[in-house]
């Protein structure tokens, strides 16, 4: 499964960092903190993908909030996550669709943007953790990283504006 | 000598205490000791620095050993701590005469720079020749005899035909070992082995016993004579009362066996006493771990090519295809940008992976061709191990001028074991990269790293009679207990003897400094002002630690516009001793350094050295991969790894970095906790408040204080002293 993931940066990971007393009660913390715009099932033709992203600005998301999902498509539940906000990245998933549909299953139209901070606990250890966050986040996005993840590395690194 | 108190009988063991009186605190716990000794018991004897632990421990271990035929082996990772060792054993031993060992590895003490495979084999050699000089020399002895009998009898008499025919046997003898000896001239001896194979070990015995010798007095008096002074010593060890040596003689699983054979003893004899053991954790993963380089691999392949065992082709395809696999594994790892940034530090890649075998060894299974991986390493295993033999024997015949090591043996070893570790949860897989300073060209290791240090240390500690494990902070016993695989040790833990009015300690009540946070002007200012005020009305020097050099260097920055204090900032890469030396000679100086660099334990700074330390935020280590691993097989074995693998080792440093200042009954001074998951209201932060993790007693002595209250504080508690003299700053 391939992607088009927004990097986070060292202040998101920071917040993460700063939350593992209590992650420890969860079954996995995430290391690898990234944000996930839209899902693929190969690889888009690059052609295509430049295409789409030309004269993407770039934008603003802010981390506010720490909430869960209790029915994850996929893997165990909950996933505890950050709440990003960021109309600009809504706008620009909403584009992605437009042009290369959804992935049957795990996306539908109620895109969330949002940073994994673990999964596999219990719900009450998840809405302990739930609630705005005392210091927002704030950042600019500058790059999109389109990611391979049989090689779980990114591809190249797209600079915003594209 | 000890004297007696009055109607209370000594018990035996004081004899080996070399000052006038124990502390109170003293006596108990070597009562403690050495009844668990007697019981076969081990102990975890935890004490505040200078409350003489080490005499604690050693008095009654000294006693136990004496009655029972049994040796005493203390250890310890911290350089200066052998030191005080060695003062500790020259007391003891002018007041009860103890035989002393303090040993050392061999390369610091070699006087011509071999390594040990080396050393061995030109050991091996220097016998064979040491043994057929000794026979030349009897046979020349016996033949100038039996010349001289020839010659009295004048030839004429029957006597005379015997000793004829003797003398012509002995010198045909003679003549055939002095044949060998000129065949083995081209052979490698070492000089100074072949000068104690001479000599009786006894003038050596008489001058090491009188004293207690360092390994530098040793090495010393071999120079001089010019003998070998780390096989003189090594062949003195048997049945001595006391060896003083580092931790890895006996955390190395290796070494541990070979040392046991020098002291002559079976492990059951054994007392072995670790000092700062809250290190011995992490030491015991360190000696638990296997690596292999490409470079190794290379070699290998290198040697294969020219050998003509008919092993070396499956031995040479099973190992070109794991460098293969571990080359793919780092590049495919590496991310978008990352090659670039590598440094000649190892740099550790992710490969593990939750569901299915690590990176590595998906590769080697896409990689590899043959009939079989394991088959095949094992098959090299053995070749490595002929080829291993015939290097040894070359070079004891002379044919080679070093002792040739084989690679092939060290990559095959390791990629059985690789292989035999799959699915075992406790050896952790793990890839690492480093740019060769030389060529330039980054390269691969791969590594298993053994998270729990129990699966090495438990072995120990059931074999030996019994251990006695001190530290100034080992503390909870439960956990050290289990991390270290001890069943049912005795424990005791002494506090502070001093007076208590002579110290106090703040929780000071900042924002807490979470990582996300650093950048937040409200935090650093609050922490600012903090230490300002605590330069200010600290009589003296101040000592502050931080979670990193980062942090260290961003308050020594602010707080320098802000303090007429002198201040000194510990950089990463730079020797700290002699900034140390410069602020202690100060008397007005900050000092800002990381928690967890070198000033953190092991370094003491006493009486006017300092008046004050400081430990900002919680130091929590990085958490690498290293530690996931850690936390993670905690969490399968004890149920909790964030808090056995992280917490408490946190918290155990920051007790480590308060105990600097305070070393004596007349030591004073403040030691400042400053965030607010010290204090009391942190039992609101769940999680994140970590007052919980220290010992009752400890936590007793924190004193919660507002940020803006913190001055009026060490105002009072200094005046009450009267260390300001006779112009006291105004709070």
């Amino acid at each position: 499964m391939d992607s088009i993931n927004v990097p986070v940066p060292g202040r998101v990971r920071r917040l993460a960092a700063d939350h593992r007393p209590a992650l420890a009660a969860f079954d996995r913390v995430r290391e690898d903190h990234s944000m996930v715009c839209k899902r693929f099932e190969r690889q888009p033709d690059r052609r295509a993908l430049d295409d789409t992203l030309a004269g993407t600005p770039a934008f603003e998301a802010a981390a506010v909030a720490i909430d869960f999902f209790t029915n994850p498509p996929r893997g165990s539940a909950p996933v505890l996550y950050l709440v990003v906000e960021s109309p600009g990245l809504a706008t620009l998933h909403r584009r992605l669709v437009e042009r290369f549909g959804t992935v049957a299953g795990l996306e539908g139209d109620d895109y969330t943007p949002h940073v994994t901070l673990a999964r596999g606990g219990t719900v009450a250890d998840a809405e302990r953790l739930a609630g705005p966050l005392a210091d927002p986040v704030t950042w600019t996005v500058s790059r999109l990283l389109p990611w391979n993840a049989e090689r779980r590395g990114p591809e190249r690194s797209i600079p915003l504006p594209a | 000598m000890a004297e007696q108190s009055p109607g209370v009988e000594a018990p035996d063991y004081l004899r080996f205490f070399p000052y006038d009186q124990p502390y109170p605190n003293q006596r108990e716990a070597m009562d403690a000791v050495a009844g668990a000794l007697t019981a076969g018991r081990d102990v975890l004897l935890e004490g505040a620095p200078g409350t003489g632990k080490t005499l604690s421990a050693l008095v009654p271990a000294l006693e136990h050993a004496r009655a029972e035929d049994r040796t005493v082996v203390i250890t310890t990772n911290v350089h200066q701590q052998m030191r005080q060792f060695v003062a500790d054993a020259r007391a003891i031993t002018r007041e009860e005469s103890i035989r002393a060992v303090v040993f050392r590895g061999k390369s610091s003490m070699c006087h011509i720079d071999v390594d040990y495979r080396e050393c061995q084999a030109l050991r091996d050699a220097t016998r064979t020749v040491a043994e057929r000089e000794r026979e030349r020399d009897e046979l020349r002895a016996r033949a100038d005899d039996l010349l001289a009998a020839l010659g009295e009898d004048g030839g004429d008499g029957v006597a005379g035909d015997d000793v004829a025919e003797a003398y012509e046997a002995v010198s045909d003898e003679l003549e055939t070992v002095e044949d060998e000896l000129d065949e083995t001239d081209g052979e490698n001896v070492c000089e100074h082995y072949r000068e104690n194979l001479r000599r009786s070990g006894e003038a050596f015995l008489r001058w090491l016993f009188d004293d207690v010798r360092t390994p530098d007095d040793v090495y010393e008096w071999a120079e001089r004579e010019g003998c070998c002074g780390y096989e003189l010593l090594k062949e003195s060890m048997e049945g001595v009362d006391l060896v003083v040596c580092n931790y890895h003689h006996l955390l190395d699983p290796t070494i541990r066996e070979q040392f046991f054979r020098w002291l002559g003893r079976e492990p059951e004899d054994v007392v072995a006493v670790f000092d700062e053991a809250h290190n011995v954790a992490g030491a015991a993963r360190e000696h638990a771990g296997a690596t292999l380089t490409e470079q190794t691999l290379e070699s290998a392949l290198g040697e294969l090519a020219e050998t003509d065992d008919p092993r070396a082709d499956p031995a040479a395809n099973v190992l070109e295809a794991f460098l293969a696999a571990l080359r793919r594994t780092w590049e495919d790892a590496l991310a978008f940008g990352e090659r670039e940034q590598v440094d000649d530090d190892w740099h550790d890649l992710s490969v593990a992976n939750d569901d299915r075998r690590d990176d590595l060894t998906l590769a080697l299974l896409r990689e590899y061709e043959g009939r079989g991986i394991t088959q095949e390493a094992e098959t090299a295993l053995r070749l490595g191990r002929a080829l291993d033999e015939a290097y040894g024997e070359a070079f004891a015949n002379g044919e080679t001028t070093t002792r040739q090591e084989c690679q092939t043996l060290r990559a095959a070893a390791f990629v059985v074991e690789w292989m035999d570790a799959g699915g075992d949860p406790s050896r952790h897989p793990l890839v690492a990269v480093r740019r060769d300073a030389g060529t330039g060209d980054v390269y691969g290791r791969a590594e298993l790293f053994t998270a729990v240090p129990r699966e090495v240390t438990a072995d120990l500690f059931d074999r030996v009679h019994a251990s006695v494990l001190m530290s100034a902070t080992l503390r909870p016993f439960d956990v050290t207990e289990d991390v270290l695989g001890l069943s049912s040790p005795v424990t005791r833990s002494f506090g502070l003897p001093y007076p208590p009015e002579r110290r106090r300690t703040y929780a000071v009540e900042t924002p807490a400094l979470f990582a996300s946070r650093r950048e937040d002007p409200e935090v650093q200012d609050a922490v600012t002002r903090t230490l300002v005020d605590a330069a200010r009305l600290t009589p003296g020097n101040l000592l502050a630690f931080f979670p990193s050099y980062a942090e260290a260097a961003r308050y020594h920055r602010r707080v320098t516009a802000e303090t007429d204090a002198t201040t000194y900032l510990d950089e990463p890469g730079v020797r700290a001793e002699g900034l140390r030396e410069r602020f202690a000679a100060g008397d007005d100086g900050v000092l800002f350094t990381s928690l967890w660099g070198t000033l953190g334990e092991g370094v003491s700074f006493d009486g006017d050295d300092a008046r004050g330390v400081a430990v900002v935020g919680v130091p929590y280590p990085h958490l690498d991969e290293r530690t996931e691993a850690v936390q993670a097989a905690y969490s399968r074995e004890y149920g909790d790894g964030w808090t056995y693998a992280v917490e408490i080792p946190t918290v155990r440093k920051t007790r480590q970095a308060l105990g600097r200042v305070i070393r004596s009954p007349d030591d004073f001074g403040v030691r400042l906790l400053v965030d607010e998951r010290y204090t009391r209201e942190s039992r609101n932060m769940g999680e994140y408040g970590v007052r919980g993790t220290f010992p009752a007693a400890e936590r007793d002595e924190l004193v919660d204080v507002a940020p803006e209250k913190l001055r009026y504080g060490l105002f009072n508690f200094f005046s009450d002293l009267g260390a300001y003299g006779d112009d006291p700053p105004t709070p």
